[in-house]
């Protein structure tokens, strides 16, 4: 169940390393803790698997949680004590736990992104509208740590989640449009977007070599293409109504123009369907 | 210095090169309090950041820190 390398005889602390398996996530977190001998806030933890998820509804899954632990390196020991000490000064109290996740592509291994998860009472105010705030706690966070983007590992923020369900709803919408523009034989402008969710867009369509996507345009109004890359292929359209899985509809308020703004465009739903 | 004060204080100093130079004061107010950064010329190009980023990004962390008082926070660079 756990193979570790523990102890003094270890030949380097970035090599001890602990797998666990059990019900939960956090019951397995727990006994690779006590197996390395630290606590949560000196580890960086990769969930494996999930592990036993009852929704409403369905049979409870038998799978079992795993997940990998391992202790912090100087990075994201680094990162994750600049991001507690500035939400102490902000007075949020709030648990940051760093998480490690595999890397999106092949070409990024042993880059894998910093995750730091903030968890927390009542922290829409870290997130902001759409998250704003949670970009711009992300980028000053960077700026502290001495931001080197071309080298190193990336430093990724999410607050409750909020990025890990918005990436997976950018996903699901490019699988979506790609499987209509090969349908349709038509290219698809999408809303703008940030550049981490066009990132999203260009790596969920990477390997489907039936289209092809590019970004076009000026921040803060850039925004994918999706280029079909054969001629129509005709098939089953796709349910109309839940199209976009996304809410849409204008800020109140907003006047729009805003960098960090408009990322999902202010237009009724209709205008989103066809080709521009 | 006010809370606000502390926030932005420990962000620039962690982000500029001349730390001494670092000078951060806060004129409170009835509904705004207004935050005022200076640092070294030098280090105004990393403060500012491309078309304002770095400073947008402050100013947005700050402005999350006063809304937890429901206080309008505006900062300013001398």
């Amino acid at each position: 169940m756990s193979e570790t390398s523990a102890g003094a005889a270890a030949p380097s602390s970035a090599e001890k390393v602990a797998e666990a398996s059990a019900d939960t996530v956090d019951e397995a977190v727990a006994q690779a803790l006590a197996e390395l001998g630290i606590e949560r806030d000196q580890a960086e933890i990769e969930v494996l698997s999930e592990g036993a998820r009852a929704f409403p509804g369905e049979r409870m899954s038998t799978a079992t949680a795993r997940v990998r632990v391992r202790p912090l390196d100087e990075y994201a020991a680094r990162a994750r004590a600049l991001l507690e000490e500035l939400l102490t000064r902000m007075e949020i109290p709030a648990r940051v736990t760093v998480r490690r996740v595999a890397a999106t592509r092949p070409a990024d291994a042993g880059r894998e992104p910093v995750v730091l998860d903030v968890s927390g009472d009542d922290l829409g105010l870290l997130i902001g509208w759409r998250g704003e705030n949670l970009r711009a706690l992300q980028t000053v966070l960077n700026l502290m740590m001495g931001d080197n983007q071309t080298e190193g590992r990336r430093l990724v923020l999410d607050v409750e989640r909020y990025r890990a369900r918005r990436e997976e709803q950018v996903r699901e919408l490019a699988l979506r449009l790609a499987h209509r523009v090969k349908r349709t034989g038509q290219r698809y402008s999408l809303d703008p977007m940030h550049a981490y969710e066009r990132r999203v867009i260009h790596i969920t369509l990477e390997s489907d070599e039936g289209v092809r996507t590019e970004s076009v345009g000026q921040e803060p109004g850039r925004r994918v293409t999706i280029h079909p890359t054969g001629p129509a292929q005709g098939g089953p359209e796709e349910v109309a109504g839940t199209f976009h899985g996304i809410p849409r509809g204008p800020r109140p308020g907003y006047r729009g123009g805003r960098p960090g703004g408009g990322e999902r465009g202010g237009r009724p739903p209709r205008s989103g369907y066809g080709p521009r | 210095m006010t809370e606000y004060g502390e926030v932005t204080d420990f962000i620039v100093r962690n982000i500029v090169d001349d730390k001494e130079s670092v000078e951060v004061r806060v004129r409170p107010g009835g509904r705004q309090t207004v935050v005022a950064i200076k640092v070294a010329s030098t280090d105004m190009g990393k403060l500012i950041g491309k078309g304002g980023r770095n400073i947008d990004a402050i100013r947005a962390v700050v402005r999350a820190a006063g809304l937890r008082h429901r206080q309008r926070v505006q900062v300013d660079v001398d």
